[in-house]
């Protein structure tokens, strides 16, 4: 019997997942494991391996969370800047779409000749790569409010710092917060990036882990450290996702959702 | 306070790019105290007097009184409550009073005061997304009335209600008035309502846009809403209807 999907809507997802462990250790057993370490070899690596990838998964969290805030509140700064000065908007906007095509893996070897070996590179790179999303989604966020709600603002006479306290950021934080999830995810992705040209083994971080492995012919602990960076790019979304519902569940539909 | 007049004097008013002017010389006055509806053909302009009355647009011609300067002593109501979804009720009504900087006890007072003549003391602290369509136009109703307007425009405010929510909130809305009597523009589609509501109809029309027709309504206050059903009532909306 098929299984009603509408009332276990999580079981095709769980079904993928099974499927895809299975063609894995298929394929891993007819295959070398310095090339494809079968899911067992994986777990035990990261069972031997499990109080340095603990380690590593901190200070990477610690580097993307740090890089996150920075760009979350460099965004809003330049969302609010661009808001208020229509010149100034014409003037960088151009650049900061720049910004997004750069190449963070060729800039990364820059941040390390400017900021030296370290946790400063890695979230120097993550803010680099999540200050973008969160400048368009700010940006736009600002926008949101109605052409009615502005008027009522204007109509009773409102401040300029009234309309953007009291209307356009609140209004704007279901965009935000739209922004704020894909950043949270390519900060990690921007740590780890840091962290492999960035980091000489002090602290041991998910990106220098991952170097590491490769370089002993260790590919089982590098698909650990693969594992960890994306549990930590979901582990930052669910943070995220827990601060929208707190700040807008009560009066914003998708905000309260799931 | 005393009600603002209302006054259009020989006001030209074009849109950007727009072929031909919206206003030429347009003239209208409406005195102190008086309800005056707008009627005429969608997208004749009627918004826009709204907009120029109440000063959120500026003529490039002539003069309009009261504009910007009633500041404080103005409010709108718009066809949706536009209501602010993350405050509550109470918050909402208060919004006139915290933007001119009113003290958080005497806005109390006030909101509470707003709230219990539109009967919506119990919903106070409700977020609006809590209340049916009629109750958030009456959380609207009350955000207008909490700071004694003297002029009061509504860009059809009734529109978007179902007949019976309609019926009930014209008697509302007319005790509110009686109570202070501000000048009062209303933009509508629904003639009965027009007539019901106001002391004189204008109907508009053209490009220039220009006063088509004024028919007074001298029918005695307060009406209610079964009034529409009387042959007086009736006679003047034909008369209206003539003109449309």
């Amino acid at each position: 019997m098929i299984p009603d999907v509408s009332r276990h809507p999580r079981l095709p997802a769980a079904l993928t997942a099974l499927a895809l462990l299975l063609v894995w250790a298929l394929v891993a057993v007819r295959t070398s494991p310095l090339l494809l370490p079968g899911p067992l070899a994986v777990l035990r690596a990261a069972w031997s391996a499990r109080q340095a990838l603990a380690e590593a998964t901190l200070h990477t969290g610690l580097a993307a969370g740090a890089g996150l805030v920075l760009a979350t509140g460099l965004g809003l700064v330049g969302a609010v800047a661009f808001h208020l000065s229509r010149t100034l908007e014409l003037a960088l906007y151009p650049y900061a779409l720049l910004l997004q095509t750069l190449p963070i893996v060729a800039v990364a070897p820059l941040l390390v000749v400017w900021l030296d070996y370290g946790t400063p590179v890695a979230v120097a790179s993550a803010a680099l790569v999540s200050f973008f999303p969160v400048l368009t989604a700010g940006h736009l966020g600002l926008r949101a409010a109605t052409v009615e709600q502005v008027e009522l603002f204007s109509l009773y006479g409102a401040s300029t710092a009234q309309e953007l306290l009291l209307l356009r950021l609140p209004a704007g934080l279901p965009t935000l917060f739209a922004g704020l999830r894909a950043a949270g995810g390519l900060a990690v992705i921007g740590a780890v990036v840091g962290e492999f040209v960035g980091s000489n083994g002090v602290p041991r971080s998910l990106g220098y882990q991952v170097l590491y492995a490769a370089r002993t012919a260790e590919p089982a602990l590098s698909f650990a450290a693969i594992g960890c960076a994306a549990a930590l790019s979901l582990g930052l979304f669910v943070v995220v996702r827990l601060g929208e519902r707190r700040l807008i569940g009560r009066w914003h539909a998708a905000g309260g959702a799931a | 306070m005393d009600a603002l007049p209302v006054a259009f004097e020989e006001v030209g008013f074009a849109w950007p790019a727009a072929p031909a002017p919206l206003l030429r010389g347009f003239g209208l006055r409406c005195p102190a105290g008086t309800l005056t509806a707008l009627v005429g053909p969608s997208g004749c302009g009627k918004s826009t007097l709204l907009r120029l009355a109440a000063g959120l647009l500026l003529p490039q011609e002539g003069r309009v009184a009261p504009g910007a300067s009633a500041r404080g002593g103005l409010a709108m109501v718009f066809q949706q409550p536009n209501l602010l979804a993350w405050r509550t009720v109470a918050d909402n009504v208060g919004l006139p009073l915290e933007l001119r900087g009113v003290p958080v006890a005497a806005r109390r007072d006030a909101v509470a005061e707003a709230l219990g003549r539109v009967e919506l003391e119990d919903v106070a602290q409700a977020l609006p997304a809590a209340l049916s369509g009629g109750m958030r136009m009456r959380v609207a109703l009350a955000r207008a009335w909490v700071q004694a307007p003297r002029l009061l425009v509504m860009d059809e405010p009734f529109a978007a209600l179902d007949a019976l929510t309609r019926g009930r909130m014209y008697d509302r809305f007319q005790a509110l008035w009686e109570q202070g009597r501000p000048t009062g523009l209303l933009v509508t589609h629904d003639v009965d309502e027009a007539v019901l509501l106001a002391d004189r109809v204008v109907v508009l029309g053209g490009r220039p846009l220009g006063v088509v027709a004024e028919v007074a309504v001298d029918l005695p206050r307060p009406r209610s809403a079964s009034l529409r059903h009387e042959p007086a009532l009736g006679a003047l909306v034909r008369q209206v209807e003539a003109h449309l």
